[in-house]
C-alpha cells in the first residue's frame, strides 16, 4: 500500500486529534475506564501499517487506537468502541483495550500483556499456509518482551520461516518501571540474534524510517525469508494510563521527548519539502474537526443494553 | 461395522476431519513424525503432510496461541498439549483468547479450534501427569469441554467439535485408548456436542460418571442388578455444556443420585451436578445426592496411590446401596 | 460463681411443668427480680422472676418438661462465662424423658428436633393429604423416604398412631385422677331430688335477671346449697393429709369448669357467705377467665369441696373422682321430667340426680347420707335456704 506523503501525515494527525481529545474526555469525566495513551508514538503506527495491505494481519496490544486507525479501522464506529457504545465496532462489548476488523487484518487488541505474540504467529502461520503472501505484525511494547511469549513466538517463527513481523514499541517505560531497570540487555532487537531472526533497531519517532524498515522486513516476509523484530525506539508521552502520575521519570526527561514530536518533525519535513503550511493548517483544522464529529458520536450513542451481555459467547 | 480401539477412533476422525476440510490441521509436540506422544496421530503426517501436521516446539501458549490466531485467520485449527496437567502453560490463551474472542469482538470472528489433551488419571504417573482438570476448565465461558468415555464418543464427539466453530477442549484419557467397540463406518458420524448419553437404563438410583468412571459405574450397575437395584448410569460426555436435561430428567425418575468423578470434590465436577440437581429436582430427591471423588490431595507417583485415591466400583456399589438404605 | 435458675414450686399440687418460653437470651444480663422464664402447669401460665443477678446461660429448650427444683439456667458473673457454659442440659433432659416415660411410651420431642423428611416424600404425602412428619421412617436417622409415604397410601399400613408428649394440662390431670383413685377411699353414693321449687326460683330469678345485675344458673342455687349444709357439717368439709385430718376454717367450693383440652375447677371462696347473686358473678368471672387461660394459681387454690355438673351434656349420674386432699365431691345430672308417685298418685315432677363421692377413709356413709338428705331438703324446699341465710 503506497501512500503519499501528505496521507501518510493525515494518518498521523487522526492518532495525535484521537489521543488529545479522549484525554479531554477523560479529565471532564466523560470516559469509562482506562486511557492508555498512545501521544508520542503516532510515527510507529503509521510507518508500519502504511506498507501493509487489507489482507495483512496486525495484532495489537492494550495501547492500540494507534494500530487500529493506521491499518484503516473507521474512525466513528473505533471511537465509539473506546467509549463502550453500542455503536462502536464491536458493539460496545472490547472497549478501550479491544477492536477488531476482520475486513482488515485487524485481529484485535488485548488485555493481557503479551498475550498477542502468539496469535500474531498463528496468523503468519494462516497466513503462509495459505500461500498468498499476507503477513502478520504483532504490535507489542518492550515490556511484553519479558513475557515468555516473546521468546515462544520468536522461535518458533525462526522455525517455521513465519511471515512475521514482530514490532517492538520501545518506550523505555514498561508499564510504571522503567524498562532499562528490567533487562541486563536494554536493546530488545538485540535478543533476536539468539532465536536466529533478524532484527533492525529504528528511530521510532521517524515515520520514514519507520516505514523504511517495515518496507524490508514485509518484503522478507513476503518472500518466505522468514520473521523480522523491529524495535521501534520511541517515547511515551503520557503515562501508563491517564492519571498516571509519572513519579518514574522527570518532567524534564519528558521535555526532552516531546521536543522530538513526531508529527512536528514530519510536518517540518512536508515544510521542507515545499507543503505550503496552509494546505497543512486546513489539514490540521480539517481532522480536529472530523475527529470531533467521532467524539460526538461515541457520546451520542447509546451504551449497549445490559442484557446483550449474555449474547455471543458461543458462535 | 468396524471395530476400533478409542485410540484410533481419534485417529479416524481426524484423518476424515482433515480430508473432509483442508482448513484443517494438526500441531503439537510430537504429534507429527512420532505418531502422537500416545500415539493418537499416527499416519496423519504420510497422509496430510508436513503444512498440515506439525511437531511444535514444548511451549504450550504457542501451541495454543497460534491456534488462536490461525483460527481467526480462518483456520480450523486441532492443537494438542500432551497432559491435561500441562493446561497450566497456557491457560491465558484458553480462558482469556479462545474463550473470549468470539465474544469480544462481537461475533466477528470465530473460534474453530479443538485443544486435544489427554487426562492420565489413575496411570500412576505423578502428581503432574495424573490429574482431572475437567472442573478447571469448565468454569471458563466460551469454552466447550467434552470428555468421551468409549471409542464410539470419542470419534463422534471429535468430529463435531472439529465441525464446531467454537473452542473445544477435549479431553482424551490414556487408559482407555486400548478399549474397544463397534463404530459407524459414515464420514459423517457425529454425536452431538452438549448431550448425555444414558448408558444404561434403570429405575432406582441415578449415576452420572463421566470418563474413566464411566466403566466402573457401569460394572458396578451390573453387580446391583444381581441384587435387585437398577442403576441408571449416564455420561454426559460433554462437561461444558452440561446436559443437564437428561441428568434431571433420571433423576426426577429415580428420586436418588450418585456422582462419580475422577475430579476432586471440592469445586469440582460432581458439585455442579449436585447443585444443579438440587435447583430442579430438590422436590424429586429421596435422598441427599451423594458424590464420589478423589480426596482434596495430589496424587503421588505409583499406581497403589491413585488406585487408592480414585473411586473404584466397590466403593461405587457401596455408595449406591447407601442411597438404597 | 454460678446461680442456678431452677423450676419453683408454685402450688401445693405441683409437681412439674412445661418451660413455655425465656425472656431472656444467652448471655444476656438479668437483675434479681425481673421476669426470667415462662412455665405452664394446670392451663397457667405463669411468669417466674429471677431469684438472683447475672448474665444468663440457658440449658432447657422451650417445650420440655421439667420437675420442680430442676435446674433450667444459671446466672453467671460474667457474659463470657455464661456464654461457655455447657451445663447439665442433657442430663435434665433426660431425667424428664425417663420421668415421661414411666407415665406413658411417648418421649418428649423437642421442637428443634426435626423430623427428617425426604423431600419427594413430602411432597407425595403432602399431595395425597398425608402428614409426612407423623410417620414412621425407615430411612437414615428415622428419615421418611417416598417408600414409607407409598405403603401408606398403598394402604399396608396405617400412618400409625399419632403422639405427643403428655404434658401441661393434660399431665397434671392424669397424674391427679391417678393420684386420686389411688391414695383415697373412693364410695359414691346417689340421691335422688325433686327440682320443682328450685325451677320456679330459678325462673323469678331469671325474670328479675335485669334487676339482680346477673343470670342465675342452677349450678349457682346447688352449689350454695351445698356450701350451706358444708357451713354445718365440718366433717364433709375436711381432708385426711399426711397423719391429720385437717378441718378448714372456710367453705371453698370448687366448680369444675370444662376447656377444649381438659378441665380445671377454679374455686369460689367462702362460698358459704355470699349471696347467689356474688356466686354467680364469681362463677362466670372464672369461667371466662378460664376459657382465655387466664387464671391464676390463686383462682385455683383452696378448694375444699368440688361442684361437678354434668347435666350440661347429657348426664344423669356418673361416679365423679375427688379432687384431693377433698374429701367429697357432688356431680349433678340434668333436670329431667320422670314419672314418680307423690301421695299416692302417680306426677311428673322435675327430677335431677345427686351423684355424691366421698372419701371413706375420712366420712362413713351415714354422714355422706346425712349430707345428701339435707341438701336435698335444702333444695326441694329453697325457701328455707334462702329464709336462714344471713
Amino acid at each position: 500500500m503506497t501512500q503519499d506523503p501528505i496521507t501518510l501525515y493525515r494518518s498521523m494527525l487522526v492518532i495525535r486529534e484521537c489521543e488529545a481529545q479522549l484525554n479531554e474526555l477523560f479529565a471532564k469525566n466523560l470516559f469509562p475506564g482506562y486511557i492508555h495513551s498512545y501521544l508520542g508514538q503516532e510515527a510507529c503506527a503509521v510507518g508500519i501499517c502504511s506498507g501493509l495491505n487489507d489482507t495483512d494481519y496486525i495484532v495489537s496490544n492494550h495501547r492500540g487506537r494507534g494500530h487500529y486507525l493506521a491499518k484503516g479501522m473507521a474512525l466513528k464506529p473505533m471511537m465509539a468502541e473506546m467509549l463502550g457504545k453500542a455503536t462502536g465496532i464491536c458493539g460496545g462489548r472490547g472497549g478501550e483495550m479491544h477492536a477488531a476488523d476482520p475486513a482488515l487484518g485487524i485481529l484485535g487488541g488485548n488485555g493481557i500483556v503479551g498475550a498477542g505474540m502468539p496469535i500474531g504467529a498463528g496468523a503468519a502461520l494462516a497466513a503462509q499456509m495459505d500461500g498468498l503472501g499476507a503477513v502478520a505484525v504483532v504490535f507489542f511494547g518492550e515490556g511484553a518482551s519479558n513475557n515468555g511469549a516473546f521468546g515462544e513466538t520468536l522461535n518458533v517463527a525462526a522455525a517455521w520461516n513465519l511471515p512475521l513481523i514482530m514490532v517492538c514499541e520501545n518506550n523505555l517505560y514498561a508499564e510504571m518501571t522503567p524498562f532499562a531497570q528490567t533487562v541486563g540487555q536494554p536493546d530488545v532487537a538485540a535478543r533476536a540474534t539468539g532465536y536466529g531472526v533478524a532484527s533492525e533497531i529504528v528511530d521510532g519517532n521517524d515515520v520514514l524510517a519507520v516505514r523504511a524498515a517495515a518496507g524490508r522486513a514485509v518484503e522478507r516476509a513476503r518472500a518466505g525469508e522468514g520473521p523480522t523484530l523491529l524495535e521501534l525506539k520511541t517515547y511515551r508521552w503520557g503515562g501508563h494510563f491517564e492519571g498516571d502520575p509519572r513519579k518514574y521519570r522527570t518532567r524534564e526527561e519528558e521535555a526532552e521527548w516531546k521536543a522530538r514530536c513526531p508529527v512536528a518533525r514530519y510536518r517540518r519535513h512536508l515544510v521542507a519539502l515545499g507543503v505550503e503550511a496552509d494546505r497543512l493548517g486546513s489539514l490540521e483544522a480539517a481532522v480536529a474537526a472530523e475527529v470531533a464529529e467521532a467524539v460526538t458520536f461515541a457520546l451520542d450513542s447509546p451504551l449497549p443494553p445490559p442484557e446483550s451481555a449474555l449474547l455471543k459467547v458461543f458462535a | 461395522m468396524p471395530t476400533k480401539t478409542y485410540c484410533w477412533a481419534i485417529i479416524d476422525a481426524m484423518r476424515e476431519e482433515m480430508a473432509r476440510d483442508d482448513k484443517v490441521f494438526l500441531m503439537g509436540e510430537d504429534v507429527a513424525a512420532a505418531g502422537g506422544a500416545f500415539g493418537a496421530s499416527r499416519g496423519l503426517l504420510d497422509a496430510f503432510g508436513p503444512i498440515r501436521v506439525r511437531d511444535t516446539p514444548i511451549s504450550e501458549e504457542i501451541i495454543v496461541g497460534m491456534g488462536v490466531g490461525a483460527a481467526m485467520a480462518g483456520r480450523r485449527p486441532i492443537v494438542e498439549i500432551m497432559f491435561i496437567d500441562f493446561l497450566g502453560l497456557c491457560l491465558d490463551q484458553i480462558a482469556n483468547q479462545a474463550a473470549k474472542s468470539h465474544y469480544i469482538y462481537d461475533g466477528m470472528f470465530k473460534m474453530p479450534l479443538v485443544i486435544r489433551t489427554s487426562s492420565a488419571v489413575e496411570m500412576g504417573i505423578g502428581p503432574h501427569h495424573s490429574q482431572a482438570w475437567e472442573a478447571l476448565v469448565g468454569h471458563i465461558p466460551g469454552l466447550k469441554v467434552v470428555m468421551p468415555s468409549t471409542p464410539r464418543d470419542a470419534k463422534g464427539l471429535l468430529k463435531s467439535a472439529i465441525r464446531d466453530d467454537n473452542p473445544v477442549i477435549f479431553i482424551e484419557h490414556i487408559a482407555m485408548h486400548r478399549i474397544k467397540e463397534e463404530i459407524e463406518d459414515d464420514e459423517d458420524f457425529l454425536i452431538p456436542i452438549g448431550k448425555a448419553d444414558v448408558k444404561r437404563a434403570g429405575s432406582d438410583v441415578s449415576v452420572v460418571a463421566s470418563g474413566l468412571m464411566v466403566a466402573r459405574a457401569l460394572a458396578a450397575a451390573e453387580r446391583l442388578a444381581g441384587d435387585g437395584i437398577s442403576v441408571e448410569v449416564i455420561d454426559p460426555r460433554t462437561i461444558s455444556p452440561l446436559d443437564f436435561d437428561t441428568i434431571s430428567a433420571s433423576v426426577s425418575k429415580t428420586s436418588r443420585c450418585l456422582v462419580v468423578s475422577s475430579s476432586h470434590k471440592n469445586f469440582g465436577f460432581g458439585s455442579e451436578v449436585a447443585a444443579e440437581i438440587g435447583e430442579r429436582c430438590f422436590f424429586d430427591l429421596d435422598q441427599p445426592v451423594r458424590r464420589l471423588s478423589p480426596p482434596f490431595t495430589p496424587a503421588p507417583f505409583g499406581r497403589q496411590f491413585d488406585q487408592f485415591l480414585n473411586p473404584d466400583t466397590d466403593a461405587i456399589v457401596a455408595a449406591v446401596r447407601d442411597l438404597m438404605a | 460463681m454460678a446461680h442456678d435458675v431452677t423450676i419453683p414450686k408454685l402450688g401445693l399440687t405441683m409437681v412439674d411443668c412445661t418451660l413455655t418460653g425465656w425472656t431472656k437470651a444467652d448471655g444476656e444480663r438479668v437483675e434479681k427480680g425481673e421476669v426470667l422464664f415462662e412455665i405452664e402447669t394446670d392451663k397457667i401460665t405463669s411468669e417466674v422472676e429471677a431469684d438472683g443477678a447475672g448474665f444468663l446461660r440457658r440449658f432447657a429448650e422451650v417445650d420440655t418438661l421439667h420437675t420442680v427444683g430442676a435446674v433450667i439456667g444459671a446466672l453467671y458473673e460474667t457474659k463470657a462465662e455464661a456464654l461457655a457454659a455447657a451445663g447439665p442440659g442433657a442430663a435434665a433432659v433426660v431425667e424428664v424423658a425417663a420421668e415421661v416415660a414411666r407415665i406413658e411410651a411417648p418421649v418428649a420431642v423437642a421442637r428443634g428436633q426435626r423430623k427428617r423428611v425426604s423431600p419427594l416424600a413430602r411432597r407425595i404425602a403432602q399431595g395425597a393429604g398425608i402428614d409426612p412428619g407423623g410417620l414412621a421412617g425407615t430411612g437414615a436417622q428415622g428419615a421418611v423416604l417416598r417408600r414409607d409415604v407409598d405403603a401408606v397410601i398403598a394402604g399396608r399400613v396405617g400412618p400409625g398412631p399419632k403422639r405427643r408428649p403428655l404434658a401441661g394440662l393434660r399431665k397434671t390431670i392424669a397424674r391427679n385422677m391417678m393420684q386420686s383413685l389411688q391414695m383415697t377411699a373412693q364410695m359414691t353414693a346417689f340421691a335422688r331430688v325433686d327440682m320443682a321449687e328450685v325451677v320456679a326460683l330459678r325462673a323469678s330469678c331469671v325474670a328479675n335477671e335485669a334487676e339482680l345485675g346477673v343470670r342465675v344458673s342452677f349450678t349457682d342455687i346447688v352449689l350454695k346449697a351445698c356450701a350451706v349444709v358444708l357451713a354445718r357439717m365440718p366433717d364433709i368439709n375436711s381432708s385426711i393429709i399426711g397423719d391429720e385430718i385437717v378441718t378448714w376454717d372456710a367453705v371453698n367450693i370448687g366448680l369444675a369448669v370444662s376447656l377444649e383440652d381438659g378441665l380445671i375447677v377454679p374455686v369460689i371462696k367462702n362460698a358459704d357467705r355470699k349471696s347467689l347473686v356474688e356466686i354467680a358473678l364469681e362463677r362466670i368471672d372464672l369461667a371466662v377467665r378460664a376459657r382465655a387461660g387466664q387464671l391464676g394459681r390463686e383462682d385455683m387454690a383452696g378448694g375444699t369441696f368440688t361442684l361437678s355438673n354434668f347435666g350440661s351434656y347429657g348426664g344423669d349420674f356418673e361416679t365423679p373422682l375427688l379432687n384431693p386432699p377433698q374429701s367429697a365431691i357432688l356431680g349433678i345430672g340434668a333436670i329431667t321430667d320422670e314419672v314418680v308417685a307423690r301421695d299416692g298418685q302417680i306426677v311428673i315432677r322435675p327430677m335431677m340426680m345427686l351423684s355424691m363421692t366421698f372419701d371413706h377413709r375420712l366420712i362413713d356413709g351415714a354422714v355422706a347420707g346425712r349430707f345428701r338428705a339435707e341438701l336435698r331438703a335444702l333444695l326441694e324446699k329453697p325457701a328455707t335456704m334462702l329464709a336462714g341465710l344471713r
